[in-house]
């Protein structure tokens, strides 16, 4: 799943750690959400969007091609 | 400072200490083995309370554990490596249960064997537990 979130957390002017920190999770899990390497749970994909005042699919790509 | 933590280190440390003493009596019957256990309860407790006293004094440490404990990334990796352990595991074992076997090694391969046993009614257990909750 691709998304948007590095790209939409350097427009708000907000470091890593300081969405870590807001989500109550670890920089690490931001990097890798951000580098694709770790798809977020239903809960963690709410937050963030609810954070940044935006719908879960704004963020999140979710590809048809992913279940094949 | 959680107190009920600290009590709870404090009890294993001196539960260590205990064993190590009645292993060093000679009143038990293997004082090697349970030399070994009380050492490791001791060494648990002991570690378990320096990180405890630690935390207090770093803020900073304490934040990273208490948010590493319900980071759910973290979780998943642990549930992750949990899952390859327990093949790896079996896969070893498997292998140890033939050559024990092949080489004459009849108790040693059906021990083997028998943790193998042990793992997959576990695992059969453990996923009818798991399919009542989830």
């Amino acid at each position: 799943m691709k998304n948007k979130l590095e790209e939409i957390r350097k427009l708000r002017g907000l470091k890593q750690e300081e969405l870590a920190d807001a989500m109550g999770v670890s920089r690490q899990t931001i990097s890798s959400l951000e580098n694709g390497r770790y798809n977020p749970s239903v809960i963690l994909a709410i937050r963030l969007a609810r954070y940044f005042g935006m719908r879960v699919e704004d963020i999140f790509i979710y590809e048809e091609a992913e279940d094949e | 400072m959680n107190n009920k933590k600290i009590i709870i280190y404090i009890v294993e440390i001196v539960a260590g200490i205990i064993i190590e003493l009645l292993a060093l009596s000679g009143l038990v019957s293997d004082p090697s083995v349970m030399s070994s256990i009380g050492s490791a309860i001791l060494a648990v407790g002991l570690v378990m309370l320096f990180r405890e006293m630690r935390m207090e004094r770093v803020p900073e440490l304490k934040k990273r554990v208490e948010t590493a404990s319900r980071d759910e990334r973290y979780a998943f990796i642990s549930m992750k490596a949990k899952e390859a352990a327990f093949g790896i595991y079996t896969i070893i074992a498997g292998v140890l249960c033939l050559v024990c076997l092949a080489l004459g090694y009849r108790e040693e391969g059906i021990f083997a064997a028998m943790s193998i046993s042990l793992l997959a009614i576990l695992y059969a257990i453990m996923f009818h537990v798991m399919a009542r909750k989830y």
